[in-house]
């Protein structure tokens, strides 16, 4: 301490180099474990999630050995690979994905579409909120798998109806978001903007479309998650193939393998989706990071 | 000293007062007048009404500066609110030149503590928004645009978002867009109170320099009895229970500035209204 303390106090000459510029610590050797520290975070992280994936595919294997459920309905993660590779093989993988993923993203697109242009007029306009406010609120309980009948006496079985059972849960899921987000905006930015003349169409373009940017985003990744939960009552109301279509299949023949898989493959299209939104959501609300 | 971003713009190289307007001819400042303004609100929660600021009547006159001193709950910010358009007043009317007050608009410029600086644009975008009304040309925009920045020393920050910069600069960004819009008045809402002692001076120092070169109607609320020694013509004191100007302090004619003792008198008269005994 009594150190620090008489260099904290020296005169400046003292510490100023002979170049005559001013003292400052070394670039290079903060920078560096700068970085070094980044890079550990980064392999921490990358670390600590595959010993989550070991360790759940080893308790996954513990459980299916042990013989605590019967072994004919729990596969192990072996023989829930060796159905991947079959299912693979046969091109039932490949034709499934295609169908479930073009519902999916027709469904989703469409939804989000309408969602969002919803949330913002109800939340920017009185008069809309008035008017479509209590219909979206009557909606919002109703489920999507509730729907399923309606759609299959409108549309049949065909892709018409899963896009609409999609594209239904999907409006409901990101107008609340979209809506609140818009409602929410601090009323100082457009107070400011008003007060600058700017004219209501650029209000809207300037201020509050990129002020509402953080809560598009987290509409459309909780938007993508329902998507896939509203796919699954889609196909299970009827199909002749996608993912769940399959699961139910393989359920009437047992074949719980078989039933793993289009269980995860549910479950990595959904982080996939999420994923992709965040990533490139985040970089376009890039100010709201922090 | 290292010529920090901060301290860059009390260099002797600003260009201020090379700003013509934007419509052409030299900006013109106006007077404001209250006339027996007052601003009663309801709580919506126990429908108790509070009268944030009773009747008045004050005139400011066009280029002036002048401070509105109070403790919290004095009606400062609402007066201000009131000239910006913000609150709707209970009674009275208030004016700018020939034209009544009815809601916010360009020939009032407001500066507020937490800066209000578009978080998703630019400093210069944030600059250029001030711009819009005059309908430029997009290049000629962000010249305007990047020669007011400069004129508060961040002339090389154009291309940072606010969340990349300062609080400092932010506000300084903020000065410069209101200045951009050449306001007829320029109403500030305790606009240094979150910055640290160093960098409120040398704001201070930037807003004098920059209302030397212009002829702005300045309001400037404040509840630091020296901030407002420091900066204003004018002083009208005012007080909580109602909201309320207690006192008109004209230092036009006074040498505060360079006199201790007086500027200590004046001081202790201030409190003298501010703390009754």
């Amino acid at each position: 301490m009594a150190t620090l303390t008489t260099r904290r106090f020296r005169p400046a000459a003292e510490v100023t180099p002979a170049s005559g510029e001013t003292a400052r610590p070394t670039d290079s050797a903060p920078v560096r474990s700068f970085r070094s520290n980044v890079a550990g975070r980064v392999v921490r992280t990358a670390a600590t999630r595959m010993a989550v994936v070991v360790f759940c595919l080893v308790a996954w294997e513990v459980v299916a050995r042990s013989g605590i459920i019967s072994k004919a309905l729990f596969p192990t993660p072996l023989e829930t690979w060796q159905s991947a590779r079959s299912l693979w093989r046969t091109g039932v993988v490949g034709s499934d994905l295609r169908a479930s993923l073009g519902r999916v993203a027709v469904g989703f697109a469409i939804g989000a579409t309408v969602g969002t242009a919803i949330g913002f007029a109800t939340g920017y306009s009185k008069a809309c909120s008035a008017v479509l406010g209590p219909i979206i609120t009557f909606l919002r309980p109703i489920p999507a798998i509730a729907v399923v009948p309606l759609s299959t006496a409108w549309f049949g079985i065909g892709q018409k109806g899963k896009y609409f059972i999609v594209a239904y849960a999907v409006v409901l899921a990101v107008w609340l978001y979209v809506h609140d987000g818009v409602a929410r905006i601090p009323p100082v930015y457009v107070r400011v903007a008003r007060g600058y003349g700017l004219r209501p169409i650029k209000i809207l373009g300037k201020i509050v479309l990129p002020a509402t940017g953080p809560s598009i985003v987290s509409a459309l990744r909780y938007g993508s998650s329902v998507a896939f939960l509203a796919l699954v009552a889609a196909e299970l109301g009827g199909a002749q193939n996608g993912i769940a279509y399959r699961l139910q299949v393989d359920s009437q023949f047992l074949q719980t393998g078989r039933i793993f898989v289009g269980l995860i493959e549910l479950g990595i299209l959904g982080v996939a989706a999420d994923f992709l939104i965040a990533t490139v959501g985040n970089r376009l609300v890039h100010w709201s990071s922090t | 000293m290292t010529s920090t971003a901060d301290s860059a713009m009390t260099s002797n190289e600003m260009t201020v007062a090379s700003h013509n307007s934007a419509v052409g001819g030299a900006p013109r400042s106006e007077a404001i007048f209250l006339e027996q303004a007052s601003v009663t609100y309801r709580s919506k929660r126990s429908g108790e009404l509070t009268v944030a600021l009773a009747a008045t009547d004050v005139t400011f006159e066009a280029g002036s500066f002048t401070a509105l001193l109070g403790p919290t709950g004095c009606g400062k910010t609402t007066l201000l609110n009131a000239v910006a358009g913000f609150v709707e007043l209970t009674s009275g009317c208030v004016r700018i030149g020939d034209r009544k007050i009815i809601k916010p608009g360009p020939d009032r410029a407001v500066v507020l503590q937490q800066y209000a600086l578009m978080p998703w644009m630019t400093a210069l975008a944030n600059v250029e928004m001030a711009l819009e009304r005059f309908q430029l040309s997009r290049s000629e925009r962000a010249a305007r645009a990047r020669s007011f920045l400069e004129s508060v020393g961040l002339g090389g920050a154009a291309r940072k978002y606010p969340g990349e910069m300062s609080g400092g600069m932010q506000q300084r960004v903020a000065l410069a867009r209101a200045m951009a819009a050449e306001p007829s008045a320029l109403l500030m809402d305790e606009p240094f109170g979150a910055l640290d002692a160093i960098t409120r001076i040398a704001m201070q120092r930037l807003l004098m320099q920059l209302w030397s070169q212009t002829t702005t109607t300045v309001l400037f609320v404040t509840h630091d009895v020296n901030e407002a020694l420091d900066l204003a013509e004018r002083i009208l004191l005012m007080s909580p229970g109602p909201g309320r100007i207690v006192a008109d302090l004209d230092l036009r004619h006074s040498d505060l500035r360079t006199n201790a003792l007086e500027r200590e008198k004046m001081y202790q008269e201030i409190l003298g209204y501010l703390l009754p005994a």
